[in-house]
């Protein structure tokens, strides 16, 4: 008799693989239209200021230089515009989830998986790798480097040299990660291991120094010059104000899930994993940094501390996961609703708090209240007996998600609303100036020193003059000063700069939340002089 | 007060940070020198913070000091893990490392309030505080100077740079880190002698006698921070009408009894104005300046931040002497952490105040040479002596390259050693300056004579090298510069007593530690630090480095800073000294030594005692802790807030420069006849407060710091200036400016006031107004250099 014929399988596809993919396709999606849609503000603004500049071999302050601010200072010199430089951060930060892919083994399936799709959401994240700041590729490179550190398979000596010069090139987000890198390897350090590193760090030092062929003028290390710069940036939120609108959920459960790892290594007596103390260290150390830098308004502090706070909150969710599913869930079956309800009744109340812009009267508050109580009593009822103790995170869980989902929305979707994405500077002021000069000289105030490198890009040569000389065609000038002789305003309303304030309270925190588009906005205006016609 | 909180707070982390290396340094220390490791972790990130700088590694501002402290907290971790000693070290000395903490705290906060009800500045508070602006808004490295725009600073501003460390990294304003760092530079000073003291009576007395070693720990803390000349209780006489003209008289201090032998003093302290400088000009011609003094007086001045290198220095060379075996430079290729600590603190002193480089070298060197000679025989003496040396060379060649980038930039006005041909310090004037610590340290010398050996006889007769040497090459200097009879002719009756008890001191001590050295007894620290600071002392009588004061006042800074050394160094053996003898008797007798050292000791404190209050006037009234505002109107402060937040680092802002102009007969403008004085007012406000250069300042110190070269070219910055502000046009006036290389123009109150009857031109016809605020009647305008430049953007 014959064998039975082989029957041919169709290709398996684990549910792993397929999670990968759509944690992958969220991170992309998150990121890919403020890449393609976003105005240039804030940080990549000035970034971009300087890359131009030096692309026409200018030195200016605003050049760190990064790679990536080289390489875009390259692109600049073929295109003014912006989208190949963000395209450049694109493929370098979708290496992010090849990177977490890696350190599955390490973070375990689950925490790898769940890491990414925090990062997916982190907003600070997806606004600095999907535009063309100057550290547009340093949350990749910091994995990378975790990879390389805790992955498990130790680089080859020439990787660890592309590593070393990829860090050294790159701006302040992997500095954290490097500092802890360093103490829990200063034992282990030898100058075997150190050797290629060294080079590698060497010749990226050589070539920011040489600021990528435009010439040195000492020893820079980008970043630290960008390190050092986040203590002063300007803007209209400081880093106590991102911080609470963009950050809270991930800032909070990666404090949580330090203190947990801490307590765990406690009672079981060992080592935690090699990757979750570096994370760990990490994340100190970047908190550190974000409570240094409070009053500036710089975003890069925040983008470290959601970073490593992924990174530990991954593996942490998934150990909650596990533990909901292990739950005794009939035992809450009536309180946990009863304090979700409970919740949702305080949310409206203060939602509608926040669409009218003041507390409501005694009977609202005393419903907030007591809503509010009830449902910690309930959680609080759960959360004594072990069994039943997990299934109170979920209204925690659900309210970070809630807040980070609107976070990674806002920063990817609604970017030019946003006070993450910082000032931007629209073009009417030079097209207006441009055609009213019809060719002739544009003379901009010494006050729009700044704002001239990007707006005023691909216009020819401008004056920048404090006294309007006389073969001067278009005047851009403060309105608040006295109109240049022999001009007339032409009439628009030009503006410079533009710039979403902060919510002022918590109801206004919590309006916002619901209307993301009802942001204060302070505008900066110029006024455009033209000669009058003869 | 948060800002106090903050400053404490990243002091104790510094000291925190350094105490891994504090432990590998000062093994043998009570507390493993945890008392000693502000100090230590200052002069480490300053220097650190300085070379990063100069190579442009670290940018300016907040941010680059935040990161010098990160890489510095960051090298200390590193260390403290692949050493692994650490934590033993740790548990070891918990104790000591909490009574470090708690005595730094306790002193910190102190002083922070005392200084709190202080009403007016220091003297030269305007140039420390430029010092503090100019080292944080500097662009570049070595730092600009702010009062000579276009130069680097030419001065030792190393402590400066530690008070900025403290300043920026706490993210006080510079005129609140002034007041800060002084109580900073108190409290490490207090925990330095403290860990110090303990240190030395723990190795002379033994680990049992806890209670002593605190006594000494102490014992070190009161004389060195709280302990003044013996005139405080002759002026709290005075101040109540209880002044003895003969007494006062006998101790030569006539001078200090009141013009109005009736006046009384309306309070308990003697509430004459500013009673307490006058302590500071005991001998004539010179300052006799003490710590006490010093911080009460408020001026963060580098002598007074090198108190605590001092102590640190010091303890590296104790700790070094009580190592065991010989060393040689191949120590330096197996440990070079030592070599590197001891060549970034030793040439540190010199970078935080010049004077002291030189003393405190020699007393490192003293006593690794005293190390090796005790580790092997006699008669291999100059082979041991030879390997010392090729120890100390390494470090020394380190220290000198590692701080060459500011040695380049400084010049100084010294122009060599001379032999002093002078009047000489009078004994009674002896006695009341140093005489109570000169007491305290004498028990030592029982030690040579109480247990004598046989051979005791041989180093007191090397000894006499001691005071000869020195009276030698007095005689060859004066005779070169004075001629020998004019010397001896000035020196009168009481100087040449002064001398001969000096010199039977140096002898007597040195001798003393030569023998006790012999006999490899550890009191020969003591001895040996006792010496030295006698042998200073005798130095300044007879010889002085040259400078600015050469012609008039010619031991006039010599004695102000050597004595002082010697002061700071005779406190640490002065207590130990006293501490050990109290314990070496037995305690029926201990009250014959006990009741006059506490007499003594009561005396020295009086000072300190009536002085602090009569300085924060009564307490009534708290300023709070920024002392840049008082007398400062709105219009001003908008100013100085305008340029601090958008002039550029290296601009170069004309105000005015202190002379005053009036419009003469003939109608064109002349300086005035009568002149305000410029060094010691508040002339260069604007610098003082933004750190931004101004083309010259205090033109006095200029001369100091330069030398007498730079005279010609200060009067012509001073001159520019003047050209801009009296210009009969814009011509002229925009010339003066750019020859200056400014770009802005200040004036507000002050300018008006230097330069009257409208002599200034119309500036706001050829100068860009940048800012101009009229608050309560008082205007205050920036003008700035117009600007015109093409912006290539394609």
């Amino acid at each position: 008799m014959s064998a039975a014929p082989a029957v041919r399988r169709a290709p398996a596809v684990s549910v792993a693989a397929l999670a990968w993919v759509a944690a992958a396709a969220v991170f992309a999606l998150m990121r890919v239209g403020l890449a393609w849609n976003a105005p240039v503000g804030g940080l990549e603004l000035d970034h971009l200021s300087g890359a131009w500049l030096a692309s026409l071999s200018i030195a200016d302050d605003r050049y760190a230089p990064t790679l990536f601010q080289a390489l875009t200072a390259l692109t600049l010199n073929w295109t003014d515009s912006e989208v190949p430089a963000r395209a450049l951060a694109l493929a370098g930060t979708l290496t992010i989830p090849f990177a977490l892919y890696r350190l599955r083994h390490a973070l375990g399936e689950a925490g790898a998986l769940l890491a990414l799709l925090l990062l997916a959401l982190d907003p600070a994240g997806i606004l600095l790798g999907a535009t063309a700041s100057a550290v547009a590729w340093d949350a990749a490179v910091a994995l990378w480097l975790v990879v390389a550190l805790a992955g498990g398979r130790a680089p080859p000596p020439w990787g660890r040299a592309v590593l070393a010069f990829l860090v050294l090139t790159a701006g302040p987000l992997p500095l954290p990660f490097l500092a802890a890198a360093a103490l829990l390897n200063a034992r282990r350090l030898s100058v075997r291991a150190l050797g290629p590193m060294a080079l590698g760090a060497a010749a990226g030092l050589l070539a920011t120094s040489l600021r990528f062929g435009l010439g040195g003028d000492g020893v820079l290390v980008p970043s630290f010059a960008l390190f050092a710069e986040s203590f002063g940036a300007s803007g209209a939120a400081n880093g106590a104000e991102l911080a609470a609108l963009y950050g809270l959920p991930l800032l909070t459960g990666g404090a949580v899930a330090a203190v947990w790892l801490g307590v765990r290594v406690r009672r079981g007596g060992h080592g935690p994993p090699p990757v979750e103390t570096l994370v760990a260290g990490a994340f100190g150390v970047a908190v550190l940094w974000l409570l240094l830098a409070l009053g500036s308004a710089s975003p890069l502090p925040l983008a470290a501390a959601a970073l490593a706070s992924s990174l530990l909150l991954g593996p942490a969710l998934a150990r909650i996961a596990g533990a909901l599913r292990d739950a005794r869930w009939r035992e809450g079956r009536v309180l946990l609703p009863l304090a979700l309800g409970l919740a949702a009744v305080a949310c409206f109340q203060l939602a509608a708090w926040g669409r009218a812009g003041g507390p409501g009267g005694a009977y609202g508050q005393a419903l907030v209240a007591s809503s509010l109580v009830l449902a910690l009593a309930a959680l609080a009822f759960l959360a004594v007996r072990r069994e039943t103790r997990p299934p109170t995170l979920v209204p925690v869980l659900v309210a970070g998600g809630v807040l980070l989902l609107a976070g990674a929305s806002g920063a990817a979707f609604n970017a030019d609303r946003e006070p993450l994405s910082g000032p931007v500077r629209p073009a009417l002021v030079r097209e207006a100036a441009l055609e009213a000069a019809a060719g002739g000289l544009v003379v901009a105030h010494p006050r729009y020193r700044e704002a001239l490198a990007w707006s005023f890009r691909d216009s020819g040569v401008l004056l920048l003059a404090s006294r309007v000389p006389p073969n001067a065609a278009a005047v851009v000038w403060p309105p608040d000063e006295a109109a240049p002789d022999g001009f007339v305003p032409l009439e628009g309303r030009w503006i410079v700069e533009r710039a979403v304030h902060p919510p002022g309270d918590f109801l206004g925190w919590v309006h916002w939340l619901g209307d993301r588009g009802g942001l204060e906005r302070e505008t900066e205006l110029a006024a455009i002089y033209v000669r009058p016609p003869e | 007060m948060a800002e106090a909180l903050a400053f404490w707070a990243v002091a104790m982390a510094i000291a925190a940070f350094t105490l891994p290396l504090a432990f590998r340094l000062f093994a043998r220390f009570p507390d493993g020198g945890a008392g000693l490791s502000l100090a230590l972790g200052l002069m480490l990130v300053a220097a650190g913070y300085f070379l990063l700088r100069v190579i442009g590694a670290l940018p300016a501002g907040r941010g680059g000091v935040l990161l010098a402290l990160a890489l510095f907290a960051l090298a200390m971790a590193a260390l403290a893990i692949r050493d692994g000693r650490a934590r033993a070290a740790f548990r070891r000395c918990r104790t000591g490392v909490a009574v470090a903490a708690a005595l730094f705290t306790l002193l910190f906060f102190a002083f922070a309030w005392f200084r709190a009800y202080v009403p007016g500045p220091a003297p030269e508070y305007p140039m420390n505080l430029t010092f503090l602006n100019a080292l944080l808004v500097s662009p570049d490295y070595p730092p600009h100077d702010p009062w000579m725009g276009g130069e680097r600073l030419s001065y030792y501003y190393g402590g400066h740079l530690q008070a900025v460390i403290l300043t920026a990294s706490s993210g006080a304003s510079a005129a609140v880190g002034y007041n800060l760092a002084l109580a900073a530079v108190f409290a490490s000073a207090g925990t330095a002698a403290a860990s110090l003291c303990a240190a030395l009576a723990r190795w002379l007395l033994g680990g049992r006698a806890r209670g002593w070693i605190a006594a000494a720990a102490a014992g070190g803390v009161l004389l060195l921070l709280f302990s003044g000349s013996l005139l405080g209780p002759f002026q709290l006489a005075a101040a109540h009408g209880a002044a003895p003209q003969g007494a006062f008289e006998a101790f030569g201090i006539e001078s200090f009894l009141p013009d109005d032998p009736a006046a009384r003093s309306a309070t308990w302290y003697p509430d004459a104005y500013w009673f307490w400088w006058r302590a500071s000009h005991l001998v004539p011609d010179t300052i006799t300046a003490f710590p006490a003094y010093s911080f009460i007086l408020g001026d963060l001045h580098a002598h007074v931040m090198a108190i605590p290198a001092m102590l640190l220095a010091i303890a590296i060379a104790a700790a070094l002497w009580r190592g065991r075996g010989a060393l040689s430079w191949r120590d330096h290729r197996r440990r070079p952490v030592p070599l590197i600590v001891v060549a970034l603190v030793f040439g540190g002193i010199a970078f935080v105040n010049t004077w002291d480089a030189v003393t405190f070298a020699a007393i490192l060197a003293a006593a690794v040479v005293a190390r090796n000679l005790r580790a092997g025989e006699p008669r291999a003496a100059t082979r041991r002596v030879v390997a010392a040396l090729s120890w100390l060379l390494p470090p020394a060649i380190l220290a000198i390259v590692a701080y060459a980038p500011w040695y380049g930039a400084f010049s100084s006005a010294a122009s060599g050693l001379y032999g002093y041909a002078g009047a000489g310090t009078r004994p009674e004037h002896l006695f009341l300056q140093f005489g109570a610590l000169i007491l305290f340290a004498m028990p030592v010398l029982g030690w040579a004579f109480v247990r004598r050996a046989p051979s005791s006889a041989r180093p007191f007769a090397v000894a006499l090298a001691a005071p000869l040497l020195p009276l030698a090459l007095w005689l060859i200097l004066a005779a070169t510069r004075d001629g020998l009879s004019a010397a001896f002719d000035a020196r009168g009756a009481g100087g040449w007593v002064t001398l001969a008890l000096h010199a039977a001191a140096v002898w007597l001590f040195t001798g003393t530690a030569f023998a006790l050295a012999r006999r490899r007894h550890r009191a020969a620290v003591v001895a040996g630090l006792a010496a030295f600071a006698l042998l200073l002392l005798y130095g300044v009588e007879l010889l002085f480095v040259g400078d600015n004061y050469l012609n008039y006042l010619p031991r006039y800074n010599t004695f102000y800073k050597v004595s002082l050394q010697a002061r700071i160094i005779l406190s640490v053996a002065a207590a130990v000294a006293l501490v050990a003898a109290l314990r070496g008797m037995a305690p029926r007798i201990r009250p014959v030594l006990a009741a006059p050292a506490a007499l003594l000791f009561a005396a020295a404190l009086v000072y300190a005692v009536i002085a602090v209050p009569n300085r924060a006037d009564g307490f009534a009234r708290n300023h709070g802790l920024d002392g840049s505002v008082s007398g400062v109107d709105s219009s001003e402060r908008g100013l100085v807030r305008w340029l601090a937040e958008n002039a550029a680092g290296a601009a170069v802002v004309v105000e005015a420069s202190g002379r005053r102009w009036e419009r003469g007969d003939d109608g064109r403008p002349r300086r005035s006849r009568q002149q305000p004085r410029i060094d010691y007012s508040a002339v260069n406000r604007v610098s003082m407060r933004t750190g931004l250069q101004a083309p010259v300042g205090w033109p006095g110190h200029q001369l100091q710091w330069r030398g007498a070269g730079a005279r010609a070219g200060i009067t012509h910055r001073q001159d520019l200036v003047d050209r801009v502000y009296t210009a009969p046009g814009a011509e002229e006036a925009l010339a003066a400016l750019r020859e200056l290389g400014a770009s802005y123009v200040v004036v507000a109150s002050l300018e008006r006031e230097r330069y009257l009857d409208g002599v200034m031109p119309p500036f706001g016809t050829f100068l860009d107004t940048v800012f101009d605020v009229d608050v309560d009647g008082k205007r205050a305008t920036v003008y700035r250099l117009p600007v015109a430049e093409l912006v290539v953007t394609r």
